[in-house]
């Protein structure tokens, strides 16, 4: 893999949005470019997943939680669902900036969110167990 | 080489990434629409409650994979042709439609879940 040629001129033929987003800067190497593509498709699946796994629990685990319960593991998977695909779009965004600016990559915040409420949904389930077996 | 031939010209030619690159995104873009399609099919177990309104968002998801997938073909000429010119356009709209949709996706199953 070749490093990005800081050398390389700054892209003339962005316009509109894209140019006020972006930022200005050089065309980082394509191969980061499309690192960073498939970096953000990979969340954005993660928070399809969450989404899924919310519907899920509150479509099919009725006869297992009690209501609240059921109600409140689907609310916090779809939350995060949300966390994660909007911090998604941020970071891939950040990235691309700093790549066209030659910047260091900016520290993701998706894993302390993921990690706190993946801890809180284990909670929860680990309270419901406890309470149901005793 | 310029247009619409000039890139399915490149495209025809192929690149010399010996990662696959191009491939590898085509790929995980298709494998993200396909979970965004399962989900979009989840949100059916609510016709009981809510009527036809619950076709709303499935059908609200599916136009915006269709919008992505109509997309991705200029998408993976772009890459190949990029991979030879060492210059890709960043993929602003598509993120935006794909981080939209699920986030919207999720209000709407939020809302199903507190007032159902």
């Amino acid at each position: 893999m070749t490093s990005p040629d800081p050398s390389k001129p700054a892209a003339p033929d962005r316009q509109g949005l894209s140019a006020s987003l972006l930022g200005a800067g050089c065309e980082p190497d394509p191969r980061f470019t499309l690192a960073n593509e498939r970096t953000f498709l990979a969340w954005i699946r993660t928070a399809l997943a969450f989404l899924a796994g919310g519907i899920a629990v509150e479509a099919f685990t009725g006869e297992v939680f009690g209501p609240d319960l059921r109600r409140g593991v689907a609310l916090t998977l779809l939350v995060l669902a949300m966390l994660v695909s909007g911090s998604a779009c941020v970071r891939w965004l950040n990235v691309e900036r700093a790549m066209r600016q030659r910047k260091p990559l900016p520290l993701p915040v998706l894993v302390p969110i993921l990690s706190i409420g993946g801890a809180l949904v284990a909670a929860g389930l680990i309270v419901f167990l406890s309470v149901g077996a005793s | 080489m310029t247009g619409r031939a000039g890139d399915r010209k490149m495209a025809a030619i192929g690149h010399d990434d010996p990662g696959l690159q191009p491939e590898r995104t085509l790929l995980a873009w298709r494998r993200t629409l396909l979970t965004l399609i399962i989900c979009c099919i989840l949100f059916l177990r609510w016709i009981p409650h809510f009527g036809v309104w619950a076709l709303l968002p499935t059908i609200g998801a599916l136009m915006a994979c269709l919008l992505v997938q109509i997309g991705l073909n200029a998408r993976y000429r772009k890459s190949t042709k990029g991979m030879c010119v060492e210059r890709i356009p960043a993929p602003l709209r598509e993120v935006v439609v794909l981080g939209t949709t699920v986030i919207v996706l999720s209000l709407i199953a939020v809302y199903a879940v507190v007032f159902p």
